[in-house]
């Protein structure tokens, strides 16, 4: 396990997904006229990533290990903290979406971002939050009423938004 | 030629398209001047607005974001020695040095010129370029069209420098990732894995804007440092653009003006090669030619002149290759190649003579988008620069908001969203692992391209060697198998002994196809290529005994 990295890992990783769509081609659907399989073409892609992902794979067994600044899971999540943050605030906008609506839901995530990111004083939470409300409702107001776009209202909002 | 461009003019010269050009600019000078935000990203976020527009609006409008972020990264690379995009990288090497000199305003002016002309000498050969390329690309067939395509994509792949093979996997990816959905020759559904939403494949703009403009912020926001200051200190008030002096010394630097326009155009026409590398590529070169290189990087007027004139020439020849052939010149035109299938339009070599009036719109459009930009930088510089002033983690999560509202504009679905995000998580996982984003989304682009044509040779005849015995097709194998071995020539350029044999290699095996082609010059141009390659590769030969 003395050159086991990150690099390896990928190319394991991506190995068993090539595998795993090249085993899923075999069920596309076999069209009842003569034509150019709808097989052939990702059979072709799949083929040549396979064999780069082989070659990916015996280089990064090859390579020599460097000391990696980011081993250690306490300090992945530290130098990822932000990024982290911001993922997962998008990802609870997204399950929130369908209850509070682009509205408020894009507010609470821009809100929740700068809070979560920024300095976290009195002065900056009002100052954040007032950053959310314009622009999200700027954006709001531009494609719903200028661009005709129907976004969605939430179901806690339905008839009041 | 004459008549279509009359026409367009009058379709520009509209106060709502010059408006919205104008808007554009502004939003392209803003982006570029703010490092760590690219031109792409700005371009893939202007998308959304245009879903409603007529598709000259549309364009103008991207055009304008397009010669507006070329032109606003040197605004940062200047005063604070921070390019605002890859651009305008070598721009800071003379930029930065001259402000620090004291003549800040002589270095704008200078950026800011050298882009208008660089941009206008570009905008005059696409458009006389553009239709003999498209001519020449209805001679390519199915099987020279593929190989077109993989020669992108080598390219793209080989840019990549030490991370070829990661390269080559984003580019393969992203064709994988574009056979997601029904097929586009029979319409059966492929690896949807039996989830409904996925048999329409995944949306064009999600996936960009996940992989280009999510990432992009995430990686921004990584250094909690970063995030949290203000981007740029300098102060604007004190600085004012020399616009007369900037002129003059174009005028005096022809020369430079014209050797790196000429590079960046052909930089531009090279499939999957962009701005990034003119504009250093255009630099080195004047270096080079200079009767005093060591006074380069010490804040002489010629490297500004170089690397802006360069950027700016290199959109117009990706537009070439974009309009013409219907195969993106980089990572921006290959959004506005997006772009244009979201209104409909499917650039291909017929493209110019089918649709004149819109062809020769978005010439005229990008020859005006350039008068727009010196404008915008000569009035409004000090507004831009104060906008660079907001905090990137308040921007960032403004963008993020905003990015989820325009993908769900483009079909009112929640699953776009969905998209970008996994994308925006996968572009920021590949970029910390070092696989470049530009060869996957360049694979995501040219994989129905790809296939069609693949199927398309395949119909036509089952017997592959005709991607061989064709001679565009030949020609573009060749190039392929040159560019995938170039990160290793350019690595071993001094230490290896057979990077020696390269060129000379490369017109030899080039010079065939050529002479397979019909005609006189063709064959005349790959005879002679022929000979000049024997010529090198024998002189090297005994240069080498």
């Amino acid at each position: 396990m003395k050159h086991f990295h990150s690099d390896t890992a990928i190319a394991i990783a991506l190995l068993l997904l090539g595998a795993v769509m090249f085993w899923d081609s075999f069920g596309f659907r076999t069209p009842p006229f003569e034509t150019v399989s709808p097989r052939a073409w990702p059979r072709f892609v799949l083929v040549l990533l396979l064999g780069l992902c082989v070659l990916y794979l015996v280089q990064s067994l090859r390579a020599p290990q460097v000391p990696d600044a980011e081993r250690g899971l306490r300090t992945w999540l530290i130098t990822n903290r932000n990024a982290l943050w911001c993922y997962g605030l998008f990802l609870a906008f997204l399950l929130a979406l369908p209850y509070l609506g682009m509205l408020v839901a894009g507010i609470v995530f821009v809100y929740g971002v700068q809070a979560a990111i920024g300095k976290r004083d009195l002065r900056s939470h009002v100052r954040h939050l007032l950053i959310a409300l314009i622009s999200v409702g700027l954006m709001w107001a531009l494609f719903d009423f200028a661009l005709d776009v129907i976004l969605p209202t939430g179901s806690l909002f339905a008839g009041v938004i | 030629m004459w008549h279509h461009l009359s026409m367009a003019f009058g379709d520009v010269f509209t106060v709502a398209t010059l408006a919205l050009m104008a808007l554009g600019t502004a939003a392209g000078l803003i982006a570029g001047a703010i490092p760590g935000f690219t031109i792409t990203m700005a371009i893939v976020l202007t998308l959304p607005f245009t879903f409603g527009m007529t598709p000259i609006h549309g364009l103008a409008t991207m055009l304008g974001v397009f010669v507006g972020g070329l032109s606003g990264g040197l605004m940062s690379g200047v005063l604070i020695g921070i390019p605002g995009t890859p651009s305008s990288i070598a721009t800071t090497f003379d930029g930065f040095p001259m402000a620090r000199a004291g003549r800040p305003g002589l270095a704008l002016g200078l950026g800011v010129w050298s882009s208008f002309f660089g941009g206008l000498f570009s905008a005059v050969v696409l458009a006389l370029l553009a239709p003999a390329v498209a001519r020449l690309g209805l001679e390519f067939g199915p099987w020279g069209y593929f190989s077109l395509v993989v020669f992108a994509l080598t390219i793209a792949a080989s840019l990549a420098g030490e991370n070829l093979t990661k390269g080559l996997i984003a580019g393969v990816g992203g064709m994988l990732l574009a056979t997601i959905g029904e097929d586009p020759i029979n319409g059966v559904a492929r690896f949807t894995f039996g989830i409904d939403v996925l048999e329409q494949g995944f949306a064009f703009l999600p996936v960009l804007v996940g992989l280009f403009a999510f990432s992009q912020i995430m990686s921004d926001l990584r250094d909690p440092e970063a995030a949290t200051k203000v981007m740029l200190k300098s102060d604007a008030k004190a600085v004012r653009v020399e616009h007369r002096a900037a002129i003059k010394a174009i005028f005096q630097h022809w020369v430079v003006w014209l050797r790196s326009s000429v590079i960046g155009t052909f930089v531009g026409v090279l499939p999957a090669a962009g701005g990034s590398i003119s504009n250093i590529l255009a630099w080195d070169q004047s270096k080079k030619a200079s009767r005093h290189p060591e006074k380069f990087g010490t804040g002489i007027p010629e490297g500004v002149i170089a690397s802006e004139s360069a950027n700016n020439a290199t959109a117009g020849g990706a537009l070439v290759t974009m309009m013409a052939l219907g195969i993106p010149g980089d990572a921006v035109t290959a959004v506005m190649l997006g772009a244009l299938l979201i209104h409909n339009i499917a650039p291909s070599p017929s493209f110019i003579s089918s649709q004149p009036q819109l062809a020769y719109g978005i010439i005229v459009a990008f020859f005006i988008a350039h008068f727009v930009m010196v404008a915008e930088q000569a009035i409004c510089l000090r507004l831009f620069l104060l906008i660079t002033r907001v905090r990137l983690y308040v921007l960032g999560a403004v963008i993020l908001a905003y990015s989820a509202i325009g993908v769900f504009a483009l079909n009112n679905s929640v699953f776009d969203i969905w998209t970008l995000f996994l994308f925006g998580l996968l572009g920021y996982g590949m970029s910390r692992q070092g696989f470049p984003l530009t060869p996957m989304i360049l694979g995501v682009v040219l994989g129905p391209i790809a296939e069609v044509n693949f199927s398309r040779a395949l119909a036509t005849s089952s017997n592959l060697a005709l991607f061989v015995t064709r001679p565009w097709s030949l020609f573009f194998i060749v190039l392929a198998a040159f560019s995938l071995a170039y990160p290793w020539y350019q690595r071993g350029q001094s230490t290896r002994r057979w990077t020696r044999f390269y060129m000379p290699l490369l017109l030899v095996c080039v010079a065939p196809s050529l002479m397979m082609m019909g005609g006189y010059l063709r064959p005349g141009v790959g005879g002679a290529l022929f000979l000049l390659g024997c010529a090198l590769l024998l002189r090297r030969v005994r240069a080498g005994a």
